[in-house]
């Protein structure tokens, strides 16, 4: 488990959120927690082995590994969970379909909450997950200042050198900032969006034209550093400015899979079957 | 044959004598210059005509605003150009009035806004401080469309913002602001004290700690004796403040949590900042 600590870029991570908390659940102690996980999830299946660690004086990691009725626990493909007492979300990794209510109903009594949901984000990288839902990467907000460009970028190499569009590009670099932060941002590797949306024509594909019917297709943007690469688009001006509340919903609400349905009015025109643009 | 003429030291001179005997140049390049020299020069009586104007109507504003900074309402003053001509000059003095009431709020600690997008969105940054030094601000987008909403913000998950949201949000927003305030400010405290404990009393080893702050668990050693150690449990019941409600001081000597001398260190956690306390009582003597 320490190996896993260390590496936390082994397996996907999702993340959850907790809903509906109890009055109390702001005042939880760890060793409650922990007796009351333990209990919980013993009374639910027999025949797990459960570890639980607390790092670093804030977060706690739970180690689990599932057996069946006569098998023995499997530790070879243990579920891990992460957890901040007093703030409402998980991080798992590594579950299987099967045990999925059942960790779910333990998390939710042992916290004190109502219920638990699906927070849809997924990456890699524990620390960039939870940086990016729990806001602690740097983010802009727009202020009585405007800060110079000379700040954000380095300086030209010689001083006659001028940028000429400079307050073009300061506003540029603003509003990349503040929908995307600035500095390090969290390491996301993938957005992909599922559109249920109907064909709009154009492109001379006269056959798909079918107006009732939704046509189905999943737009996935990946790369090694997701909001760094949507950051440059925006600040170069190859992306529209303002930015497009799909791509600022990434970070504004903490999701990298989003349904877009006709009902909202926000429908991309230029969807194409199934394609992947790597950015 | 022209040009020949133009470099020559005696054409300059040719030229200068015509000048100086009222002679005018059928050059048509000198005529355009005059021209344009004539037209500059009556640009300039135009713009220092319009500046002047400016000039009386900023001391006018200046003169209305210091009447409304020292609370003289303007509409006792008599003036006889009519009401329509008074307003700009007092909308306009109320409107820096406002500005400056504004950042002198802001300096003072409170929050500052920022109208974004005409006037659909609001943005408040809410700075913490303690004793002298500015601690993190906090800031907080709200969306004024339909109704107020919070659109985005930077305040950590561990404060109730839904809850207190659904209390004051609509009906009340200075009261909202208030509280998050306070919230913001006591968590900001109690990390950043928790950070001097670290930093100036290293002896103290910090045991346990939760990221809303509302339980300390420090461990102190006493001088003497190697095996006894005290474990101070501190507990904030109250997020917005910055000193515990609770306190319980455990050790493995039984006798010692009743000494008279720990009680008093006990109440001295209860009035005091920890750090303030934790030196205190390194200087007594009584911990490592």
């Amino acid at each position: 488990m320490i190996y896993c600590m260390e590496n936390p870029t082994l397996g996907t991570w999702k993340a959850g959120h907790l809903t509906d908390a109890e009055d109390d659940a702001t005042s939880q102690d760890l060793m409650c927690f922990k007796e009351q996980f333990k209990s919980h999830l013993a009374e639910l299946t027999r025949n797990v082995s459960i570890k639980i660690k607390k790092h670093e004086n804030e977060t706690i990691w739970i180690r689990i590994a599932w057996g069946e009725n006569f098998i023995k626990p499997n530790h070879l493909k243990p579920t891990y969970v992460v957890h901040d007492l007093q703030t409402p979300y998980v991080f798992i990794c590594n579950l299987n379909s099967k045990n999925k209510p059942l960790l779910y109903q333990a998390l939710v009594l042992a916290t004190k909450h109502g219920s638990i949901k699906d927070a849809h984000l997924s990456g890699r990288n524990l620390h960039a997950v939870r940086d990016l839902l729990m806001g602690n990467y740097h983010q802009t907000f727009p202020t009585n200042h405007q800060r110079p460009l000379e700040e954000r970028s380095p300086p030209p190499t010689h001083p006659n050198i001028e940028n000429e569009h400079k307050e073009h590009a300061e506003k540029r670099q603003q509003v990349a900032c503040e929908a995307f932060g600035e500095g390090k941002v969290p390491k996301l590797e993938t957005a992909t969006y599922t559109l249920e949306t109907r064909f709009r024509g154009g492109g001379g594909i006269d056959t798909l034209v079918d107006g009732e019917k939704p046509f189905r297709t999943v737009v996935q943007f990946a790369s090694t550093s997701l909001l760094e690469s949507l950051h440059h688009c925006v600040s170069s001006g190859i992306a529209d400015n303002p930015v497009s509340p799909l791509l600022s919903s990434i970070t504004q609400k903490g999701r990298n899979y989003f349904v877009i349905t006709d009902k909202a009015d926000r429908c991309p025109d230029n969807t194409t079957q199934n394609s992947r643009a790597k950015v | 044959m022209e040009e020949a003429r133009d470099h020559n030291v005696l054409s300059c001179l040719q030229r200068l004598e015509m000048g100086a005997l009222g002679f005018h140049s059928r050059d048509p390049e000198e005529l355009l210059k005059k021209d344009r020299l004539h037209k500059l020069k009556c640009r300039v009586l135009t713009l220092r005509i319009q500046r002047n104007q400016l000039k009386v109507e900023i001391q006018r504003i200046k003169e209305v605003k210091a009447d409304l900074d020292e609370g003289i309402s303007p509409d006792s003053t008599g003036e006889e150009n009519g009401a329509k001509s008074h307003t700009l000059p007092l909308l306009m003095a109320r409107r820096t009035q406002l500005k400056d009431t504004l950042r002198a709020h802001h300096l003072i600690g409170g929050y500052e806004v920022v109208e974004i997008d005409s006037g659909r969105r609001v943005c408040y940054s809410l700075s913490t401080a303690y004793e002298d030094t500015y601690l993190d601000t906090f800031h907080l987008e709200l969306d004024l469309t339909r109704g107020v909403r919070i659109h985005r913000h930077d305040i950590p998950p561990s404060i109730p913002l839904k809850n207190l949201a659904q209390e004051n949000l609509e009906t009340d927003l200075p009261a909202f602001l208030h509280t998050l305030r306070e919230h913001v400010s006591g968590l900001a405290i109690r990390l950043y004290q928790l950070r001097l404990i670290k930093e100036e009393v290293e002896t103290v080893s910090v045991m346990e700690t939760n990221p809303l702050c509302s339980l300390l668990v420090l461990m102190c050693k006493i001088p003497g004796e190697e095996e006894t150690a005290i474990l101070l449990s501190l507990r904030y019941e109250d997020p917005t403040k910055a000193l515990p409600t609770c306190v319980t001081l455990e050790s493995n000597d039984k006798s010692l949590p009743k000494e008279p001398k720990w009680r008093e260190a006990k109440s001295q956690f209860l009035e005091v900042p920890p750090h303030k306390a934790l030196l205190a009582l390194r200087n007594q003597g009584q911990i490592l």
